[in-house]
This record gives structure tokens, C-alpha cells and sequence, in this order.
């Protein structure tokens, strides 16, 4: 199956994408905030370590109780960027079911990250390579989950 | 030349005198003395000459990073601050510091390795870099400011992500024990420091960085942080049990945390846990009030060590201290003071209340007012404001000690151990080798830190549940270790004075390297591990973390040569101070309260050995020109005879 195969279904008349076949849950209480998942991430995905370019972000607030939130991609159900981007170049990964951006086609219009439902929303913007830049799940291994040591990201399979 | 990875190229100087800003190539300084630490001592050792003292213009603070920070790599994040130190006794004497937290990590993705600070500002200021830019701004409106409302009025001016380092009012009025600040309570701590900031009249150094840190071999470094959770993180699910005590269960199980714990599960409070950058144990800690109030208690070494080790007779509640006790050591993070810090300076002072040397009369508070929260809120303030005695306390207790004089002496010689001019304070580790390794250190009271874990009590890594520290197994693993480090048993016979001379260079040495990288003493080096067959550790994988992100192979020999040189260097900048032989050694005071296990003529011997190891002259303890030599330095030697008349054995 090719990406272009899984990426819209019809369902009940209605236009939907391809459930994920897991996304990275986040536990506030037990992350201790030390951004090794953006290090990791942002070394992974763009070969420079440079939490601006990781596609995981912890929200924190040291003097206010230490207070850690690490922001991921929900890989929704019903994922409005997906659906808003105008090129096609967010679509299902055909492996990890991850919604993904092909850089190549992407315009750098925003309109993902406008429909993205969370806050701040999980897609970044890279204005060096004017392209927008989310979560791809590392083709189903997570690199920030496997190099996160409290157990604070999780990945969690889907059963389909 | 090759491209650089790890180091990001440039130092920032900022002189604040005449407001010039300019940069020095990092490149200057590495890979000879790598960073952080080693790159502090050769920018004191060329630029700060040993007439100049902790408050002159002229005198140097420089902050810098190392090769790892901005990577995964674990603990690399950390920042040496460097030179001429306040709490320095009888002199101002040049010493060093680590802060944690996220500030070195951010400087380096605003491109910056380090910063030179040097001159004094007219009024006060603070410094602003962002991305390749630096300003020096007006700071009169921050000034008085406690560390928090620095930082969070910094937020307000630069965004939420502006990473600072501040100083509170203990650093604005030249404390002696003044600390530099950074996140919650991750801080520059004995040295004084704040007060060379405060001397300078620079409030803080705020940063923000989108750039990043370019590694050389991206797939090994990820290879090695993978060895590195298998052999010391493993989490809970993912591997045989139990899960690794770091992580957050270390911060569970040890020192306060059964009764947080037990305060939880009552509903009292929550905790919120929180972490240096790329750090695999993350052990700072929250308590969360149920009326919605919350304090940072700091991270492990600070309050947390004093929570467990504090004496109970200075603290009202019952131990381990709970959230009074917490609420008050706040304070000393506020005011940017050096507080309880593991027998820190503060905490010093509390026996003199036992002894009647501070009193009602001279301080207006009385031994029996000890742990309320009042009484310590009286005595920080009077200590930080400078206010009647406070002012004397102030100066720090080896200057007040001498002022108050008579038994005030005898408690000082036994809280600084060593005689002769030095920086340092602390515990040592009450046994022959951590009397070797006091005494030889550079910076005397910080470096005994993680001795004893790397050595002989490996608690930090092996687990209390599948190893307990009572057992026979425990017992063997460390006698094993000690064989294979240092080719025999007695090494971790504490009784006797056979090899140990080596035990503490080597440790020294390991220290020098990852206070150099700049990494933290909680997880490198990895002498043992939970979850190897026979427990041993690696001591490779910090030397491995600096190949894999700088390219730059090193075998282990050179790799402790460079430890050494980065030794002999901070031993010229003792020297070039007139410190000889005898400056490494114990007061009277100290061979008499320790003289169950503490003898001069085999200290003296263990001395000797230590000397010989190290290419240093046995009777003047002075380093040798050949030593310099082989170790890269001939120009330091040469500074030393021609520069400051020194007499240098060959």
C-alpha cells in the first residue's frame, strides 16, 4: 500500500484519514522538563541539535512549581491539517499512519498549523526552509520515547 | 582547518568598562583544554594576573559551556563559572563553579561557547544576546530585584524562553557568599561569585538562542546515549527490573522522599519534578501546596542534601525536613545567597549560636529562637542586608571567624580543613583517601564531591533493591572495582594508606574532564553499574560522548593527559599565589578531631606518592618544568619564572 492509498477514506459518506497506528502520549506529572526529546528529536529529524527545529516541545515553568508540559502530536482521528493543506503534502504515512509532511511539497502556506487544535500547535514552522515541520513517529519508533528517561512520553499502538 | 562540532566557534567578551563587545575564537582554547573548566583556567591564567583581587574591574568572570551542551548528551548542559573568587581566605584566590539548568545550552544556540566578563558597568546593567547579538541594557529598574522577579521581569522584556543567570541582593551588596542564579535553584554556588557580578554591577546575563549545535556523528552519539540508559537509566517496562533508582524514582527513594512521598499520598501536596538540560535523573523537586502555594526545594545536591544531613537540632520540624524547613531555605535562593548547600556557609554559622559567640546581645536573635521560620527570615536578611553583625558575617567565615576570634577560630579550622590560602568549603570525606584527595584538590571543598560514589560507596548506581549497600555482594563489587581500577583491593581498604595516592588523582582526574565537557558527577563516570554481570561501569563513554559529537578521537592516555594538563594548570594558578607544599595540608585543629584515623606522618607519605605521581616537586610542592613540558604547558612554565620570579624545579 502506498501513502496515497491510506491517506483519505470514505466512511459512512463522510471524507476521513486513515487512523494512526499509534501516537506518543505525555505524562506532565513525571517529566522533569530536561528536553532531551527536543535535542534528540531535532538531531534525528534535521541533523543539528536545535530544540527550535524538534517537533516535540516542552512547555515549562521552573518558578512556578516546575511545571513541565511536553506538547505532541495527537496524530488525531480527524486531523484538521491534513485536511486543510492545500498541496497535499500532509498526508498518512503509509507505515506508521503518522500524518506527515512531505517537505518537498509543502508551500509553506500555514493553514495547517492555523487548523491544528492544540495550543500552541503541533506543527512548526521552519522559516529558513519556509516549510512547515510536524511529528512523522520516526516510522513507528519515536526517537524522543526511546531516549526519554522518566518515562514521561510514551508511544502508544492503536489496536486497528 | 576542520570544521568545528560541538563548540559552536565563538567566546563572547564583554567589557563593561568601556562597552566594547567583541568576540574571541573558541578555537583559541580547544581542543587542548576542551572546555568548561579547562578554558576557564587558561582565560584567568592569561588575563587576570595574581595582584588582581575578586573586585577589581580587571578581575575576569567567564562563563563557559563545553562541547556537549546543547546535545542529547547526558548531563552536558552544565556551565563552569570562573575566576577570582570572593570567598577565597586569607586571600581572594582564583577558583571555579558549575551551575546547571538550561542557560548554557541556550548561550550556545545563540552561538556563543562562553563569555569573558570584564571592567565594571557606571550604573547597573544586565546583558541581553540573542542570536549572534549582544547589548548591554540599562538594569537600574531590576536592581534590589530578588532572583525570581529578575527572571520573570527578563520574561516580560524577552519572551518566556529567555534563558538568565541573575544575582539577588546578596550579590548587589558584595556578600561574600553570594551566588550566581539560574531557573529555580540551580546556582554558581561557594565561590561568591554574585558578588563579582555585583561588583561589576551586572545584574544578570539574559539569553536566547534559535540556533543549534552541530554534532560530527550524529548515528554514534545515539548509539552511545542507547549504551548509556542500558547500562544506567533502564525505565520501568522496558527492561529486566528493577527499573533504574535514577530517573524519577532516584528522586522518590532517597534523601526527603519518603516523607514527601507520605505528605502525597495523604493529599498534603504534590510534587513537580524538574531537570538540567538533557539530563536522564531530573532531580530538582517542587512541593505543591494545597492552597495552590508551591516552593522549589532545589535540586538534590542543595537543599534536598541538607533536608537529610542537616542537623535536627536547627530545625523545628522533625526529619527529613518538610515543607518549613523548604520554605525557608527559599529564602536563600531569593536573596542569591549560598545557603544550606551541604554544610554550606549559613548553615555555618549556626553552631556559633550553640557556643554563645553570636548571641541576643551582638545579633539580636538566641540559640533557643534556632529553626523557626522567623528566626531564619532575621538572620539571612541581617547576613544579605548587611545589617549590625550581618555585615561581618558577610565577609564569610573564615573573615569573620578572625574578627570574632577565640573559639569562632577552632569551628572555622574545622569547617575549612585546609590551612594556607584556599576557596573552598565542605565535607570531606571523613576517611584516608578522601584526606589525600582534599588536600591535593584545586578547589578544596568542591571537588570532594563524588568521590566516595566512584570509589567506594557506589550507592548512586547500584540499586538499593537488587544490591543493598549492607550486603556481602555489595560489598564484593566494590573490592572488584577497586582491583580493576587501580590493580589492587587496599585501594578501597580505607584503614590503610597503601594506594590511595592514585585512587584521588585519578578521580581528580576524571573530574577534571567532565567538569570540562561539562557534565554532572551523578552519572559520569560510570565506575558501576546495576545491570552489568559483574557491576562494573565504563569509563569510556564520556571520553566516546566527546568523540561522537566533536570528531575528534582521542585514546584514554591522552585523554587523562589532557586531565592532567587541565590539573597543572589550575596547580600554576595556585602557585603563581604562593601556594607551596604546605598549603596542601590540614590545620592543627583538624589532626586533632580526627585523630582516630587521621595521621600526619602517613598523610605525609600518601602526599609524597601523590606528588611523584603527578611530576610535582616533593619538597616544595611546586609542579616541575619537565612536568609543564610533557603536558603542552612550556609557556606556563616560562610565566612562572620569568613572568612571576618563581623558582621552578626542573
Amino acid at each position: 500500500m502506498t501513502s496515497e492509498d491510506v491517506t483519505l477514506l470514505h466512511y459512512k459518506e463522510v471524507l476521513i484519514a486513515a487512523p494512526s497506528k499509534g501516537h506518543i502520549v505525555a505524562n506532565p506529572d513525571i517529566c522533569g522538563g530536561c528536553r532531551t526529546c527536543e535535542a534528540v528529536c531535532s538531531l534525528y529529524k534535521e541533523g543539528i541539535s536545535n530544540p527550535e527545529l524538534a517537533r516535540i516541545q516542552v512547555l515549562k515553568d521552573e518558578l512556578g512549581g516546575y511545571i513541565c508540559e511536553p506538547m505532541v502530536c495527537k496524530q488525531c482521528d480527524d486531523p484538521g491539517c491534513l485536511l486543510a493543506c492545500p498541496s497535499g503534502a500532509l498526508h498518512v504515512d503509509g507505515v506508521s499512519g503518522a500524518r506527515v509532511i512531505d517537505e518537498e511539497e509543502c508551500t509553506g502556506c500555514k493553514l495547517c498549523m492555523e487548523t491544528c487544535t492544540a495550543t500552541p500547535p503541533r506543527i512548526r514552522f521552519n522559516a529558513a526552509k519556509n516549510k512547515s515541520f510536524k511529528c512523522d513517529l520516526c516510522n513507528g519508533e519515536p526517537q524522543c520515547v526511546k531516549f526519554c528517561s522518566t518515562g514521561a512520553i510514551t508511544f502508544v499502538k492503536k489496536d486497528l | 582547518m576542520a570544521k568545528l562540532y560541538g563548540w559552536v566557534g565563538k567566546i563572547l567578551r564583554v567589557d563593561l568598562t568601556s562597552g566594547i563587545i567583541s568576540t574571541v575564537r573558541t578555537r583559541n582554547y580547544v581542543p587542548k583544554f576542551i572546555g568548561g573548566r579547562g578554558v576557564g583556567a587558561k582565560i584567568i591564567w592569561d588575563e587576570v594576573p595574581p595582584n588582581i583581587g575578586a573586585f577589581d574591574p580587571e578581575n575576569r568572570l567567564t562563563f563557559m559551556t563545553g562541547p556537549l551542551a546543547g546535545t542529547p548528551s547526558p548531563t552536558g548542559g552544565r556551565t563552569i563559572v570562573s575566576g577570582v573568587a570572593p570567598l577565597g581566605y586569607p586571600e581572594e584566590i582564583y577558583l571555579r563553579s558549575a551551575l546547571g539548568g538550561h542557560w548554557g545550552p541556550e548561550l550556545k544556540f545563540a552561538g556563543y561557547d562562553g563569555i569573558i566578563i570584564q571592567g565594571k558597568a557606571a550604573k547597573p546593567v544586565y546583558l541581553w544576546i540573542h542570536d549572534g547579538e549582544a547589548e548591554i541594557r540599562d538594569a537600574r529598574d531590576l536592581w534590589g530585584l530578588n532572583t525570581y522577579a529578575t527572571q520573570q521581569d527578563i520574561w516580560k522584556r524577552h519572551g518566556k524562553n529567555a534563558k538568565s543567570v541573575t544575582i539577588g541582593p546578596a550579590g548587589e551588596n558584595l556578600v561574600r557568599l553570594a551566588v550566581i542564579l539560574t531557573d529555580d535553584s540551580s546556582a554558581s554556588g561557594i565561590p561568591g561569585y554574585g558578588a563579582v557580578m555585583g561588583s561589576k554591577n551586572l545584574k544578570a546575563i539574559a539569553v536566547r538562542g534559535t540556533g543549534g549545535v552541530e554534532v560530527a556523528r550524529p548515528e554514534e552519539l545515539f548509539d552511545i546515549l542507547h549504551y548509556f540508559q542500558r547500562l544506567v537509566t533502564r525505565k520501568e517496562g522496558e527492561a529486566e527490573l528493577p527499573a533504574s533508582h535514577r530517573g524519577q524514582s532516584y528522586r522518590i527513594n532517597r534523601y526527603v522522599g519518603s516523607k514527601l512521598q507520605e505528605l502525597e499520598e495523604k493529599g498534603a501536596i504534590r510534587r513537580g519534578f524538574g531537570g538540567c538540560f538533557a539530563c536522564p535523573v531530573c532531580c530538582g523537586l517542587a512541593i505543591k501546596f494545597k492552597d495552590g502555594s508551591h516552593v522549589g526545594t532545589g535540586n538534590i545536591r542543595c537543599h534536598e542534601m541538607t533536608s537529610a544531613r542537616g542537623e535536627q537540632k536547627y530545625y523545628k520540624e522533625q526529619k527529613p525536613f518538610g515543607p518549613h524547613a523548604y520554605r525557608t531555605w527559599k529564602l536563600y535562593d531569593l536573596l542569591g545567597i549560598c545557603g544550606p548547600a551541604n554544610k554550606g556557609a549559613c548553615e555555618f554559622y549556626l553552631p556559633l549560636f550553640d557556643q554563645g559567640i553570636l548571641n541576643e546581645e551582638n545579633i539580636g536573635l538566641s540559640a533557643d529562637q534556632i529553626g523557626s521560620e522567623e528566626f531564619y527570615n532575621e538572620f539571612i536578611h541581617k547576613i544579605v542586608y548587611r545589617e549590625g553583625i550581618g555585615d561581618l558575617l558577610a565577609e564569610g567565615p573564615g573573615r569573620a571567624c578572625a574578627r570574632l576570634g577565640g573559639k569562632a577560630i577552632n569551628l572555622y579550622e574545622l569547617f575549612a580543613l585546609q590551612s594556607g590560602t584556599h576557596g573552598g568549603h565542605g565535607a570531606m570525606k571523613a576517611n584516608k583517601l578522601g584526606a589525600i584527595h582534599r588536600i591535593t584538590s584545586t578547589v578544596t571543598g568542591l571537588d570532594s564531591r563524588g568521590l566516595q560514589s566512584h570509589a567506594y560507596d557506589p550507592s548512586n548506581s547500584l540499586h538499593p533493591l537488587k544490591i543493598p549497600k549492607a550486603s556481602d555482594e555489595y560489598k564484593k563489587i566494590v573490592t572488584a572495582m577497586n582491583e580493576k581500577l587501580w590493580g589492587t583491593e587496599k585501594a578501597s581498604d580505607l584503614t590503610t594508606w597503601e594506594c590511595k595516592a592514585l585512587p584521588a588523582l585519578t578521580i581528580q582526574n576524571w573530574r577534571i574532564m567532565t567538569d570540562s565537557l561539562v557534565t554532572c558527577l551523578f552519572n559520569l563516570p560510570i565506575t558501576s553499574s546495576t545491570y552489568t554481570p559483574d557491576h562494573m561501569g565504563d569509563l569510556s563513554v564520556e571520553r566516546r560522548l566527546y568523540s561522537a559529537v566533536t570528531g575528534i578521537d582521542m585514546t584514554e592516555e591522552a585523554w587523562m593527559r589532557t586531565a592532567d594538563r587541565i590539573y597543572m594548570l589550575e596547580r600554576a594558578l595556585l602557585t603563581r599565589h604562593g601556594h607551596t607544599r604546605q598549603n596542601d595540608w590540614f590545620f592543627d585543629s583538624v589532626f586533632e578531631a580526627n585523630k582516630t584515623w587521621l595521621d600526619r606522618e602517613g598523610l605525609s607519605k600518601s602526599l609524597d606518592e601523590y606528588y611523584a605521581l603527578r611530576g610535582i616537586d616533593v619538597t616544595t610542592g611546586i609542579p616541575k618544568r619537565s612536568t609543564f613540558e610533557k603536558l603542552d604547558l612550556k609557556d606556563v612554565a616560562d610565566d612562572l619564572g620569568n613572568k612571576y620570579g618563581l623558582k621552578v624545579p626542573a
